[in-house]
């Protein structure tokens, strides 16, 4: 893995190339015949890269010790050799050869098993010395299966594909059919329905992807409707509309932004259907309201679903699979008895909309006693149309949890929780701790084991419902309470990352990683850190991380976000 | 002394080559890699026995490994614990105290199922590798006192006036002196000597109010006994020496040892005072135990074949898999089927581990770095023909199908 990035960074961070002159649009696309499955075009990757490369962020990664040291490593010199063998060839570096090749437009469709065609608009001239170069020097032969005429050029087999090269055009097909339709333009373009609304849909993009489901949806439908109502709850109008789709897009922009930074997004779209199922719309749609808190120090993601749990139950019959329904039963049963209220009278009328997890960095005394796995702390927070109303039975819950816990630990030998009840802030929290560890326990350990990460709480802040997996966390939400939080923009659900505060759990946790990997990948010592730290420096260069999904009324999308930027 | 424990002297027709060299890498070790068997076939058998049993002195990898214990711990996991002790097996260069901790924790089998402290078991475990190769006496008085022992045999409710005779019994059937020694006389007034032994606070704790400090009579002798006394009466008896002789000659040289024999090394055992360090260098450098008879005869456990293998391929072990593979295998580390631990031998191939075995270590040993022949002679020394595994050798297959076909060889779950 990190031989496949360092190649990767190499592969692309050699000296830029000289600028290359303008030329008009080539058709690429008129080249395809119809009837494609799936189909990719990459428009202008090479003045992209060139720019990340010349950025900060490009120069920071070509000047990290883990490049220099791949540099002057045997397949670093390797390559460098192939450089100066393709630059005598060309008269190009890495670099320009890529522009010069796949630096345009370039698309490459697929109509079925095996059944590829690559079309490209390239420089024809550095394409002809490289299959020069690669006959002279590297024994590749070039066989000619068309000879050049008046509907088009020569057609070459090398190796097992069917080549050919129309100025600036460059083909390539594993079926000599669909080379010869690209060689004479005679497929009818790309016209699909489906492709042209992925591409409405998904937008402008430096790479463009279209699946054609049609094909593949008995496999997608197999998995059927979700399991349980967690598994509803979570996947949301995705698990109904995705089997059901005609097809798919998706689109992957690089841009650069403020402060040196560059920005990478991901989206894949599906379509809804004209009529979407109410229960659906009912049960999964709108879109989130800013987050009633601040965000607390340290936070290292939020995860937020915009869900009406009420609908979802009301619905379930045609939301969930007929064995999920069999224990939603049991389920509210135990929900009654453990929580001293009705679930479906006293609770789902009660609650709203959202549901919010939250994790965050612990920081923990200097000096006193750790856990030799630190784990991050969460909340999950839910909001309740009348908190007042639930205060008491909240209690209540409470106490009957940690009893459960209690008594099961008393049957195992484990450790009890002990309970306390506070104001804080003018909030009535209600917290539990493990007692100190026992003597023997500690022998021969000098952190504490892992049940101290934990002090479960719970309280109702406001009119949110907020359960804790520490007292420390469930405090400094009450504090924040009231603060006005990140706003997200038309968003359905989302998870945002602060990678930095991520890197910093990581960075206390180094030394279960290093076990970690001592364990699992069967490393040394030595190796093993010098893994983790490589990944953890790596680490540095993303500066923030978000999966959000979203509706309109023409399709359902997902977005990946990733901003990166350079390390001093 | 029986004939059959003097020392090896190797001839013309019994030489200390290759193939004796590995038969001894692989019972007394987790076997050895072509390179280490080929250093000690350079030896002299009394060398060789004595530079595996003392161990070399710095290893550089379990000091790697011991610097992660308290992060194996700290995870609370059990496999992870599992996977930790797999790696030591597997990577630590004092291979015999890896191999005999492995017979003490089926001797001593405890497991975690009941126990359900991973921590207890870690503890314990540690035990069989401090004192493995001391003496018994010293690791005897130890796993009495310790919390997983005693929560397993339930001596937390072994009180005066109402003796809980579990560990009494194991004691005398399980640990020391084997069936048709003792009678259910001595079970209860041996029992009554552990009333009292504890945990309080996660470690041992002596009740002196719980104790019966009355008189006892075990094993013919009389008097006040506490536990140490009960242990050393049993240590005296001359069938402890045979039994432990007998479970050692079982796990170490052939599953239907001798009688004679074990009798015999049984007496040197209580002569050195149950030094199991000195025992094994008898044991190891014997006759009976470089005998052709006693070579390449017994299963190996699921341990044995897929740490062996890692050995004889020098792959890297990933212990996540690797663990749950040796469950589908049938031996569950931390988890002996019973307080007789593991039956071993035929007990370990049945319709449903042989495919466990053979489909498992495929994905164990997926990279190979050392060639199929010194892999093959490292595992298999003499007993599969050069012939065979040049012939495996041209059939064109890649490394990781070559190994796969090696280790699916019925000699190669054969020690």
């Amino acid at each position: 893995m990190r031989t496949a990035l360092v190649l990767s960074l190499v592969l692309f961070l050699p000296t830029l190339a000289r600028a290359e002159p303008a030329e008009a649009a080539v058709d690429i696309r008129g080249r395809f015949p119809e009837g494609v499955v799936a189909y990719v075009e990459a428009d202008g990757l090479g003045d992209k890269v060139a720019a990340l490369l010349a950025s900060p962020l490009g120069q920071s990664i070509k000047s990290h010790p883990a490049v220099q040291a791949f540099h002057k490593s045997a397949p670093g010199l390797q390559l460098q050799m192939g450089q100066m063998f393709l630059r005598g060839a060309t008269g190009r570096d890495l670099l320009g050869i890529f522009k010069a090749v796949a630096g345009r437009r370039v698309g490459a469709a697929l109509y079925g098993k095996k059944k590829v065609l690559l079309v490209a608009h390239v420089e024809g001239e550095i394409v002809q010395r490289l299959l020069k170069a690669a006959e002279t020097m590297g024994g590749m032969e070039r066989k000619t299966v068309v000879a050049k005429d008046d509907r088009g050029p020569a057609l070459w087999k090398i190796g097992p594909a069917f080549v050919g090269l129309d100025g600036n055009v460059l083909f390539a097909s594993s079926v000599q059919a669909l080379a010869e339709s690209a060689r004479t333009r005679s497929g009818g373009g790309l016209k699909t329905d489906g492709l042209q609304a992925a591409r409405a849909q998904v937008g402008a993009a430096d790479l463009f992807g279209y699946v054609d489901l049609k094909p593949f949806r008995a496999m997608l439908q197999q998995g059927g409707k979700p399991k349980d109502l967690g598994q509803a709850f979570f996947l949301g109008a995705f698990a109904h509309y995705v089997p059901k789709a005609d097809w798919a897009g998706f689109g992957l922009s690089l841009k650069p932004q403020e402060g040196d930074m560059w920005g990478l997004s991901a989206r894949g779209v599906v379509p809804l259907p004209g009529d979407p199922q109410q229960a659906v719309v009912k049960s999964f749609g709108g879109t989130l309201k800013p987050l009633p808190f601040k965000l607390p120090a340290e936070t290292i993601g939020v995860l937020r679903f915009k869900r009406n749990l009420a609908a979802l139950w009301e619905n379930r019959d045609d939301l969930i699979d007929e064995r999920g329904l069999a224990g939603l039963v049991e389920f509210e049963t135990n929900f009654s008895n453990l929580t001293y209220m009705s679930f479906v009278e006293e609770f789902l009328p009660n609650v709203g909309d959202e549901l919010i997890l939250l994790g965050t960095r612990r920081t923990w005394k200097a000096g006193a006693p750790v856990p030799a796995v630190k784990l991050p702390q969460g909340a999950l927070l839910w909001p309740l149309k009348d908190g007042k109303k639930f205060a008491l039975k909240l209690q209540l819950t409470f106490n009957s949890l940690i009893g459960i816990l209690n008594l099961q630990a008393g049957q195992e030998g484990a450790n009890p929780l002990l309970m306390q009840s506070m104001e804080y802030n003018g909030t009535m929290i209600h917290t539990s701790r493990y007692l100190p560890a026992k003597a023997g326990e500690m022998d021969g350990r000098k952190n504490l084991p892992l049940r101290f990460n934990f002090t479960p709480s719970v309280a109702i802040i406001g009119d949110y419902l907020v359960l804790s997996s520490t007292s420390e966390l469930l405090k400094s939400l009450v504090d924040l309470h009231g603060g006005a939080g990140p706003a997200p923009d038309r968003i359905n659900s989302g998870l945002w990352l602060e990678p930095a505060a991520l890197r910093e759990v990581l960075k206390d946790n180094r030394e279960p990683l290093i076990a970690n990997s001592m364990l699992k990948e069967g490393d040394t010592r030595a190796e093993a850190e010098q893994k983790i730290d490589f990944a953890l420096d790596a680490g540095r260069y993303l500066r923030s991380l978000s999966v959000t999904a979203d509706e309109s009324r023409a399709a359902l999308g997902a977005t990946i976000k990733a901003v990166f930027g350079p390390t001093k | 002394m029986h004939s059959e424990l003097k020392p090896f002297t190797p001839s013309r027709a019994h030489p200390f080559d290759f193939g004796a060299a590995g038969h001894l890498w692989q019972r007394a070790a987790f076997g050895g890699s072509f390179d280490a068997i080929t250093e000690t076939a350079a030896r002299s058998p009394r060398e060789a026995v004595a530079a595996l049993v003392d161990g070399p002195g710095d290893d550089p990898e379990e000091r790697g490994l011991d610097s992660i214990w308290e992060a194996v711990l700290g995870g609370g996991d059990a496999d992870g614990l599992r996977a930790w002790l797999i790696a030591r097996q597997a990577r630590c260069a004092h291979q015999v105290r890896e191999k005999i901790a492995l017979f003490w924790h089926s001797h001593f089998a405890t497991s975690l199922l009941k126990v359900r402290k991973v921590d207890w078991m870690a503890r314990q475990y540690r035990l069989f590798l401090r004192h493995g190769l001391g003496t018994f006496e010293t690791l005897l008085r130890a796993v009495t006192r310790d919390p997983a022992m005693i929560r397993w045999l339930d001596n937390e409710t072994n009180a005066k006036g109402h003796a809980n005779e579990n560990y009494g019994r194991e004691l005398l059937e399980l640990f020391t002196l084997g069936d048709g020694n003792y009678t259910e006389k001595d079970i209860k007034e041996a029992s009554r000597a552990f009333t009292g032994w504890h945990i309080l606070n996660d470690r041992y704790h002596f009740s002196k109010t719980l104790h019966d400090a009355g008189v006892k009579t075990v094993l013919g002798k009389t008097g006040p006994f506490g536990g140490d006394d009960v242990i050393r009466i049993a240590l005296d008896q001359e069938a402890c020496g045979r039994f432990l002789a007998t479970k050692l000659l079982r796990f170490f040289v052939t599953p239907k040892p001798d009688a004679e024999v074990a009798a015999s090394l049984g007496k040197e055992m209580r002569r050195n005072g149950y030094h199991l360090s000195a025992t094994l260098k008898l044991l190891f450098g014997s006759r009976y135990f470089f005998d052709r008879k006693n070579r390449g005869g017994m299963i190996k456990s699921p341990i044995e074949y897929v740490v062996g293998a890692a050995r004889a391929f020098q792959v890297k072990l990933d212990g996540g898999a690797a663990v749950p593979a040796l469950r589908h295998m049938g031996q569950d580390l931390l988890a002996p089927p019973n307080v007789a631990g593991w039956p071993g031998h035929n007990e370990w191939i049945n319709t449903a581990s042989w495919l466990a075995r053979v489909n498992g270590i495929r994905n164990l040993v997926t990279s190979p770095s050392v060639s199929l022949t010194q892999a093959g002679r490292a595992l298999l020394g003499d007993r599969v023909p050069q012939t065979e595994i040049d012939r495996l050798q041209k059939s064109g297959a890649s490394k990781r199908d070559l190994a796969h076909a090696l280790l699916a060889l019925p000699e190669a779950h054969m020690s």
